[in-house]
């Protein structure tokens, strides 16, 4: 019988070799991991404080598809934190203006815009179109969801959350590590939809996660297995800490599994 | 006994302040810390650690020094020890 052969990664065009040409550079990564990249797909959600500075390193970097999933208008207080919006563009559609932006950035990625939030209704086909999900919304419900689509497709999740002056950033391999449910089994009831943030920590914690993306889809360096990066901005305090896995957890436990 | 706690994200802004010292009796388990900080700190920020049963709410995230532990542990922390209570956070 003959054996499946995966396609190889796409070639690279000279005017992309150019444009990558410094961190090619990166050791144990090269030409080899530019094109990983350029034949990986990211959802992104939402594009917001978080998630429009994971989709800017990542198109920068040459990802090669980036699934923009965020709903509603640019708002007035969407821009101290939502650097893919502007300020021309208040009022007209969030991840039309995430597209315009990154497509100004970089033309060579393939970016398809989702003028919803994350969903009951959407998750599964959302995650089902990418290599890795980027976990950036404000609201557990749609974490927990795209948490539990990426377990049940067996995708990394690579989820960043701030509050106030503290950033965090956890990478999810299915079935490894602990996922988001084991961490917060339970909606918190005392988080707020709107926090205090400023831009430069909710882009901190973002820089974070898309290195994390990167590390996993180019073939460079080594996830966060099993650990969080925890960040106190307010004092400079940046540590990992180890994050376990919740026996009997309903997404990721043994009992998950076999009802799969 | 010493126990430095550290509070973060919504916590922090709870409690007002970054972290604090507590003297405790010798013995002391996180479960104590918890109910200490409970008892001694106003009723919100009892909420945001206890639920309505009196259990320690399990999206708050604690760490003892670099690991993940049990809020219902009953093992002894060490005099000098640090914790570290993270609030659930999804700012995006």
């Amino acid at each position: 019988m003959p054996r499946s052969v995966p396609p190889s990664p796409p070639a690279l065009t000279d005017e992309e070799r150019a444009r990558y040409e410094w961190q090619m550079w990166t050791p144990g990564f090269g030409e080899a991991g530019q094109r990983r990249l350029k034949d990986a797909a990211v959802l992104v959600s939402r594009v917001g404080g978080v998630g429009s500075v994971v989709a800017y390193e990542l198109a920068a970097a040459g990802v090669g598809r980036l699934v923009l999933a965020h709903a509603g208008n640019v708002q007035p207080s969407d821009l101290n934190r939502q650097l893919l919006m502007t300020t021309g563009a208040l009022g007209a559609s969030r991840v039309q203006s995430a597209v315009r932006r990154l497509a100004e950035l970089n033309p060579n990625v393939v970016l398809e815009a989702v003028p919803e939030n994350i969903s009951e209704e959407n998750a599964a086909e959302l995650v089902s179109r990418v290599d890795l999900v980027a976990g950036c919304a404000p609201l557990f419900e749609e974490r927990l969801l795209m948490n539990r689509e990426a377990v049940r497709q067996g995708k990394p999740l690579v989820d960043a959350a701030m509050y106030d002056m503290t950033a965090q950033v956890v990478t999810v391999l299915p079935g490894r590590t602990a996922c988001l449910a084991c961490l917060y089994p339970e909606i918190p009831p005392a988080w707020q939809r709107e926090f205090p943030v400023f831009g430069a920590v909710s882009g901190a914690a973002a820089c974070l996660a898309a290195v994390e993306a990167i590390k996993m889809l180019g073939g460079v360096g080594r996830p966060l297995d099993g650990r969080m990066v925890l960040m106190d901005l307010a004092s400079m305090n940046i540590m990992t800490r180890q994050v376990r896995r919740r026996p009997g957890c309903p997404v990721c436990g043994e009992a998950a599994r076999h009802s799969r | 006994m010493k126990i430095h706690v550290t509070y973060l994200a919504q916590l922090r802004a709870q409690r007002g302040r970054e972290n604090d010292t507590l003297e405790l009796d010798d013995g002391a388990t996180v479960r104590g810390v918890i109910d200490h900080l409970a008892d001694l700190h106003g009723a919100k920020l009892r909420e945001m650690l206890l639920t309505s049963e009196g259990r320690v709410r399990p999206s708050i995230l604690i760490f003892a020094d670099k690991d993940q532990i049990d809020p219902e542990s009953h093992e002894s922390l060490a005099d000098g020890q640090t914790l570290t209570l993270l609030s659930p956070m999804a700012g995006g």
